[in-house]
């Protein structure tokens, strides 16, 4: 009942009421003294205001609408970059192997080959594709 | 001989499907699972893939004892037969590229800042506490591959160039590329972040920079803003894109197709088995390059479930 009242004090549609996560305690009246709940007080007015526009803004940014342009990728920085993703001397030694993609054809070499068969199965196909 | 193979291939129905759920060795997991088989089926022994740099190799010379102990005869080269090949599921087809598509080989790494706000590794600590165990992991650079059809490789050579002028890139290229090959995810497990994703995420733009008799050289720009806000655990990357685009005019194909990607990921890129999460924004760097190389290549990542659905993404207006 108390957490219906503090909503009908913002004065705001239900889509903007806070969400509860904004409230420090997750409980919005342990937060607020006995004295703002006064609705004809001024300084409540502005109060209201200002907690309203809080609100918005951690609704906009909780939902990823507040965007800044992400920085450029410097020209100058490209070959170097580059080698830095990609993978480094060393690492990811099972790439340098030529593995086989099809169940028949390695049925077939290993049977003409006189080999077994090493099969790695798993989500994608590892380890020459990641899941 | 070694065969790596997506274990979604033990559903298809044709022979190839049919022996490895035969077999038994196939786990749909990150890791998966490792075997030694013969050619006819039967499992010798399972290779163990803790990373501790002993474990695989025992396990390995374990198997290869096992494959010793066989007789003879069912050992010798042409002692199995092989039948034919037989029909393919249009599920394994559909892991194939189109034809003349140009295939792009991606790799992808999460990578942290030092004092001076320069890139470096990660380390252990980068990673959130319930996950530093598998930091070595998260620490190497992931791998995908990328179709473009050849309808949309075409449309991205201007039939009169010239220095200055822009080139339209194909929408769903543009939607394909933030969708499915911008995910924080990759490498980290099955989740999609922005497979359904608005149209509009990524801001792709091409120049020409360069004309000659013999060449057309295009500048790639762009950025993508994504967000997947909706799970409990949220994520965020905001890359921009820049690239170089070699056309040989002689050829008739792209000789150069460098792009790469950097940006800033917030928050939790594989969900709630929380892989590869760090706290605050973290960059994260892909490349994209051509594949160059003869054979067959696994299907991209995005591709695997729905090739259609990657190949001709739903574009569907923002908010």
């Amino acid at each position: 009942m108390r957490i219906r009242k503090i909503r009908n004090y913002f004065a705001f549609p239900r889509a903007f009421s806070p969400p509860m996560g904004l409230y420090p305690h997750g409980q919005p009246h342990a937060s607020f003294p006995p004295s703002i709940r006064e609705e004809e007080n001024p300084t409540m007015q502005a109060l209201k205001t200002l907690l309203g526009l809080v609100a918005i803004a951690g609704i906009l940014v909780s939902q990823g609408r507040t965007w800044a342009e992400p920085k450029p990728v410097a020209p100058e920085q490209f070959d170097k970059l580059q080698r830095m993703i990609k993978p480094q001397a060393g690492e990811s030694l099972f790439l340098d192997i030529r593995w086989l993609l099809s169940v028949w054809e390695a049925r077939q070499r290993a049977a003409v080959e006189g080999k077994p068969i090493l099969v790695w199965a798993g989500a994608g196909g590892p380890p020459v594709a990641v899941c | 001989v070694p065969l790596a193979i997506d274990a979604r291939s033990q559903a298809f129905e044709d022979a190839e499907g049919e022996f490895i759920r035969n077999a038994g060795c196939a786990t749909k997991t990150a890791s998966g699972s490792v075997y030694l088989i013969t050619s006819g089926g039967k499992r010798l022994c399972q290779g163990n893939l803790i990373p501790d740099g002993q474990s695989f190799q025992k396990s390995l010379e374990k198997a290869l004892k096992a494959w010793q102990e066989l007789p003879a005869a069912e050992r010798k080269p042409g002692a199995a037969s092989i039948g034919e090949h037989g029909a393919a599921d249009p599920k394994r087809v559909a892991q194939t590229p189109p034809a003349d598509s140009l295939v792009l080989r991606v790799f992808s790494r999460q990578f942290g800042r030092d004092a001076k706000g320069e890139l470096r590794f990660t380390v252990a600590d980068d990673y959130v506490p319930e996950i530093r165990k598998h930091a070595a992991r998260f620490r190497e650079s992931a791998n995908d591959y990328m179709w473009i059809t050849a309808k949309e490789w075409q449309a991205l050579v201007p039939a009169n160039p010239t220095t200055g002028s822009r080139v339209p890139v194909p929408p769903a290229l543009a939607e394909r590329l933030a969708r499915w090959h911008l995910d924080p995810a990759t490498g980290l497990g099955e989740g999609r972040n922005f497979s359904d994703a608005n149209t509009g995420i990524a801001q792709v733009s091409l120049v020409v920079v360069d004309v000659s008799a013999d060449t057309i050289k295009l500048r790639l720009e762009g950025t993508a803003k994504l967000d997947n806000s909706r799970r409990t655990l949220p994520v965020s990357f905001e890359p921009a894109l820049l690239g170089y685009l070699t056309f040989d005019r002689g050829k008739k194909a792209f000789t150069r197709f460098d792009v790469l990607a950097l940006g800033d990921v917030r928050g939790s890129p594989a969900g709630e088995n929380r892989m590869g999460e760090r706290t605050g924004a973290q960059p994260l760097g892909i490349v994209f390059e051509l594949a160059g190389e003869s054979g067959p290549l696994p299907a991209p990542r995005g591709a695997r479930d729905n090739a259609e659905r990657y190949l001709s993404p739903k574009l569907k207006a923002g908010p």
